[in-house]
């Protein structure tokens, strides 16, 4: 056992491993000096952009979370509508009449999973936002609401289905919400056409600065530059240690930016909470910290260490090649 | 090995600071390279350690002409050539050790393999105690030899000093040029700008007089011990 022991040891030494990775950071000669005058600012620059970044891509996320809650409840479900007065004998008792006689007519068909008539108080209810608390039923043609929820299984044809009610029961119409859909997945389009367009413009931002601070890191440091070069270093071991240095500042910055997105994502879902339980946030998408939202916000850091890097390389290589 | 044919320089539109200049270098020589302050002899230098393209005539360096050559190539000449700035040039926020190092860590060398001979050039040059010093806490002379020890580490085939003794007592300034005859012994070709005329009094070596940005003389030297 002991000998065995001796040989991993002589294999594999945590100690020796150790001691290589402490070299390989001890072994690193940082050839341009720190950041002095523009690092500051940078960072908060990048730390910014950041935040900005990962606040549009939780934004997108969320607003996809919503269309995609709202479409499929909308898809799965339709509704029967029995207008109150009817259109040929003006009878407002024959409603209750006809939604009995259209509710045995839904739950005989083939693709309704359930078919469940919505009473007059909840239809009331449904309405208070709009129309108060006065009771307005009697006066109101409030039309008779049938919900129905589809078997996913079965392909309802519901032209067919309203066509053929409604030469057995007048005054039937059946939304199946084909025209919220619409409207909300063509909102939903645009709102990831602004997202996407702001983060293009975040990414072009972030660009601009750090070529702007890359020129300017070169400009401060010319003579060591020329230095370097005179001893013989390429252009690409130049750009290296200015990507060093960028990337060193772009990962502090990213960490900023995203422990303040998730922050304000923290007191989003906090306040969303607190706003949902008391029946406030009709209006406010759902904000869920979910793994994908965590994933997602974790490529921030990684895009813009991309960005940074090849900016910074391009950025140096493009101004040394016209030195000598 | 260096070859100059009616090279001139001018920076901007002003008058041109080297004329005509036309010489050649074997392998293994050893050079002073004399004149005034403003005979030009930097400027010389700097067209030998490729800092600048002459805006005239051609220049041959290990057999390739600088005209032709592409600047992705430049590095790798430039590796052959070690440069003792007048001014030093020192990275200020490294160590002595880490500016003398630095040649080597950009030609690709690990910190191991070259840790021992950077520690022992720098104690030969008198800094063994002064290894983790930054330039700013050392000395003229002693950032001077600094300088020297990161010029000579990757043992260059030419090696150009421009006033290498300028800031050095003479026992180390001796000291100094004893080195570059042994780098010279070794097969580095070495090219030493001075005014100081002691120190060219003192080594048999081929003289470039500049006057006036015009190479007046080449030729032997006056000197009593040879470079050799």
């Amino acid at each position: 056992m002991s000998e065995n022991s001796d040989k991993i040891e002589t294999a594999w030494s945590p100690r020796e491993a150790i001691g290589d990775l402490t070299a390989f950071f001890d072994d690193r000669i940082n050839v341009l000096p720190p950041e002095t005058g523009s690092g500051a600012p940078l960072l908060m620059v990048i730390a910014a952009m950041c935040y900005l970044a990962a606040l549009t891509i939780c934004g997108v996320l969320s607003v996809n979370q919503a269309v995609g809650d709202w479409t499929s409840a909308l898809e799965q479900t339709i509704t029967v509508q029995i207008d109150p007065v009817s259109l040929e004998d003006g009878d407002a008792d024959s409603a209750e009449v006809r939604l009995n006689a259209a509710l045995a007519v839904l739950e005989a068909e083939p693709g309704i999973k359930d078919a469940k008539a919505i009473s007059q108080e909840d239809a009331m209810r449904m309405l208070e936002p709009w129309l108060g608390t006065a009771d307005l039923a009697d006066e109101l043609p409030i039309p008779r609401l049938i919900e129905i929820e589809l078997d996913p299984s079965v392909t309802l044809d519901l032209p067919g289905l309203e066509t053929r009610i409604s030469k057995q029961i007048p005054g039937v119409k059946i939304d199946d919400h084909t025209k919220w859909n619409e409207q909300i997945l063509v909102f939903a389009d645009f709102l990831e056409t602004i997202a996407f367009t702001i983060l293009a413009l975040i990414i072009a931002t972030t660009i601009a600065i750090i070529v702007f601070a890359t020129r300017a890191g070169l400009d401060a440091r010319e003579d060591i530059v020329e230095v370097l070069h005179l001893i013989g270093a390429r252009d690409e071991y130049i750009a290296q240690e200015f990507q060093y240095q960028n990337l060193k500042l772009g990962l502090y910055a990213s960490l900023i930016g995203m422990g303040a997105a998730f922050a304000t994502l923290i007191l989003m879902a906090a306040l969303g909470g607190l706003w949902g339980s008391a029946d406030q946030a009709y209006l406010l998408p759902p904000v869920d910290i979910t793994l994908n939202a965590i994933l997602s916000l974790l490529l921030v850091p990684l895009a813009a260490a991309a960005v940074i890097a090849t900016t910074t390389r391009i950025t140096v290589v493009n101004v040394l090649e016209k030195t000598l | 090995m260096i070859r100059f044919e009616n090279v001139g320089i001018r920076y901007g539109m002003s008058e041109e600071v080297l004329r005509d200049v036309s010489f050649h270098l074997e392998p293994g020589s050893f050079h002073f390279l004399v004149g005034a302050s403003g005979a030009g002899k930097t400027s010389l230098l700097k067209l030998m350690y490729l800092s600048r393209r002459p805006s005239r005539g051609r220049i041959n360096m290990f057999g390739y002409d600088l005209s032709d050559i592409p600047r992705a190539e430049l590095p790798d000449l430039r590796r052959r050539i070690g440069v003792v700035f007048q001014d030093f040039r020192l990275l200020e926020h490294l160590t002595a050790f880490e500016n003398v190092a630095l040649p080597l860590r950009i030609a690709g060398q690990k910190p191991r393999d070259y840790r021992e001979d950077v520690e022992e050039l720098l104690s030969w040059v008198g800094l063994g105690d002064r290894l983790n010093a930054k330039p700013a806490t050392l000395s003229g002379g002693e950032q001077q030899r600094v300088a020297i020890a990161r010029a000579i580490v990757a043992k260059p085939d030419l090696l150009l000093a421009d006033e290498p003794t300028g800031n050095v007592d003479s026992k180390i300034g001796q000291r100094l040029m004893r080195l570059f005859a042994e780098l010279n012994r070794l097969g580095t070709t070495v090219v030493i700008a001075t005014h100081d005329e002691e120190t060219v009094r003192k080594i048999s070596a081929p003289i470039m007089q500049l006057v006036g940005g015009t190479l007046t003389h080449t030729g032997p030297g006056m000197g009593t011990q040879s470079a050799q």
